[in-house]
């Protein structure tokens, strides 16, 4: 077999590889790093913070949940908004987005563009900052 | 469970498949994954299908060794003991509705109606048990060697819930023997990718917009939005359920098993007949060898044979949903196919191709409104602001930078030639695949990080 063609099989076999890693990065993560709470409630690590909500317990595999599908729905939702990686994933995407449509990658967020083009989330201006008189319109500094 | 879920990408997936790949007795592990995987959104349904799977099962040997009018008794019974799980869970609540609608205009007592939940995948999972019995009495297939191998044919996670609908001759050979490679899990994989591009990137974005501009009253609505709301739901759908077959092919070629495809650039068509070659072709096919042949096929007179054309797209029409709008689409469909052969084909030869396709086309868009539409009032009001009877203020606040982007970039993979003719053949050459890959691994990251996001609407085909 003519040497090009080895080195194309190597190359289509490296990628698929990478890619069967990337399917299973996330999930070997989850296993390995037990980060789960941490990545879905950052907050409770930080012993200094007080007033914010503690995560409910997970429901039991009780018949009864099993029937209605509470058990399953939890367990999924708890792997779907705490896999490792989510964060950088919808950092990401919110980045891409913003930068090709200028707009938010979900209708529902609402996103500006702050200094040095870092992008922040309006309802955190509402809440926190004051609007700068001095600063360009649209612009916060 | 979603395939276009973190949790079954990440987590189910991978898991289920180390252990398939690990474990010598793969049947076992492929029926309890497909178990788990039903269990997971139907738990209580799934002891409904599991005791009819027995039966099937029962009946399929009665049938092989009664060959003569005898074996009729079992497969009748097999076929309304089906058909009966399939009327009770979906059309009993639109039978009775209409019935109280009549005995109300008689002045008679109402009868009560029965609220059942859609069970999820009913009607693709009744059609193929019964190619099941319909195959053993024809003699196109020997019954199952083992109730385990007969459930992994029911159960079969990849084409459980939305297709394409397996006939029984068509993988009865490799349920015994799947066949694991590493060419087959290059090709799955990739098909896979692709197939959740379709769906997460390009569907679903289409899908949002469709969905803000039919959740308008019709009178609400100026042509033009009504028209960018029609485009985005044919290809939302188009990529919505493509790409679920992908998914499902990809899976079922990855766990060493071939399942036939389900389209073929639909949008390309030129006659409705053709469309209907390239369309949801597993369901057509299965309409064709189980219910238009039985009752005559072309072998009857040309009245008695259009009579089957619109009887078999009625049937297809109610197959995907107990509403009048959907008896309205399937008839529309069975129209289009009853004048493409009575009138349009004698004289196709004179209209050049291009003109075909575009009659086609705006046909099969137009159709879509009674898919879309909650119900046949509403498809009206839709069709009056397609042809500008409501004038209002035009709404471009639906055409955004994003959305003209998803949109041009679905129209020019379903109408563009060149690239509609790229068939996802899973027999690239070596450089092919590898370039192939590399844009695999783009579209999965980009498909992870939407993913991420959450809020991604299920598979449209998921309601049937």
């Amino acid at each position: 077999m003519p040497a090009i063609f080895v080195s194309w099989r190597c190359a289509s076999s490296l990628l698929t590889s990478l890619l069967i890693l990337l399917v299973l990065l996330p999930g070997l993560g989850w296993v390995l790093l037990d980060n789960r709470q941490a990545a879905g409630h950052p907050w409770l690590f930080n012993r200094t913070l007080v007033g914010l909500p503690s995560p409910k317990p997970p429901p039991a595999p009780t018949f009864e949940n099993l029937r209605n599908r509470t058990w399953q729905s939890a367990v999924a939702n708890d792997f779907n908004t705490a896999f490792p990686g989510r964060e950088a994933l919808l950092r990401g995407i919110n980045e891409l987005y913003f930068r090709a449509f200028r707009m938010p990658s979900l209708p529902s967020a609402d996103m500006t563009l702050g200094v040095d083009d870092a992008i922040i989330s309006t309802a955190y201006l509402r809440e926190y900052v004051t609007p700068d008189a001095q600063s360009a319109p649209g612009r916060v500094t | 469970m979603l395939f276009s879920t973190p949790f079954f990408c990440f987590a189910f997936f991978p898991a289920f498949f180390l252990l398939y790949f690990l474990v010598p007795a793969k049947r076992v592990v492929l029926l309890a994954g497909s178990l788990l995987f039903y269990a997971w959104g139907e738990p209580v349904f799934l002891f409904v299908v599991l005791a009819s799977s027995v039966l099937d099962w029962v009946l399929g040997r009665l049938i092989s060794r009664r060959k003569d009018r005898a074996g009729v008794v079992p497969l009748a019974l097999g076929i309304a003991a089906n058909l009966g799980i399939l009327v009770y869970t979906k059309y009993a609540f639109f039978a009775l509705t209409n019935w109280n609608y009549v005995l109300d205009l008689l002045a008679q007592p109402l009868v009560s109606v029965p609220k059942v939940a859609l069970p999820l995948g009913v009607s693709f999972i009744v059609f193929e048990k019964i190619t099941y019995l319909v195959d053993i009495r024809r003699g196109a297939a020997n019954p199952a060697r083992s109730l385990l191998d007969y459930l992994n044919y029911v159960f079969l996670f990849p084409k459980l819930l939305a297709g394409p609908i397996v006939k029984y001759h068509d993988i009865a050979g490799q349920l015994t023997r799947p066949s694991l490679s590493w060419r087959n899990l290059q090709g799955g994989i990739l098909r896979f990718v692709f197939g959740l591009g379709k769906k997460v990137l390009l569907g679903d974005q289409l899908g949002a917009v469709a969905d803000s501009v039919f959740s308008l009253n019709g009178r609400a609505l100026d042509t033009g939005s009504a028209w960018l709301g029609l485009v985005c739901f044919g290809l939302q759908i188009y990529f919505d359920f493509s790409g679920y077959s992908d998914m499902a092919i990809g899976m079922g070629r990855m766990l060493g098993f071939r399942l036939l495809e389900n389209f073929d650039n639909p949008y390309l068509a030129t006659s409705v007949s053709d469309f209907w070659k390239r369309w949801h072709i597993s369901l057509t096919s299965w309409i064709r060898e189980y219910l238009y042949i039985p009752l005559g096929g072309n072998r009857v007179a040309p009245l008695r044979v259009a009579l089957n054309l619109f009887l078999c797209f009625l049937l297809s029409g109610l197959w995907h949903g107990a509403s009048w709008n959907f008896v309205a689409w399937g008839l529309l469909h069975g129209g289009g196919i009853a004048a493409d052969r009575y009138f349009w084909h004698a004289r196709n030869n004179g209209i050049p191709k291009f003109f075909r396709w575009l009659g086609t086309t705006v046909f099969v868009f137009l159709a879509w409104t009674f898919f879309r539409v909650p119900d046949l009032k509403s498809a009206v009001g839709y069709l009056a602001a397609l042809f500008g009877r409501h004038a209002t203020e035009a709404n471009a606040i639906f055409l955004t930078p994003d959305v003209l982007f998803f949109l041009l970039a679905g129209l020019a993979l379903v109408f563009l030639p060149l690239a509609a003719s790229r068939r996802e053949s899973d027999e690239s050459s070596e450089p092919r695949l590898a370039v192939r890959t590399a844009a695999g691994i783009l579209i999965f990251v980009l498909c992870s990080a939407r993913m991420a996001l959450g809020s991604l609407p299920p598979f449209i085909y998921f309601h049937f």
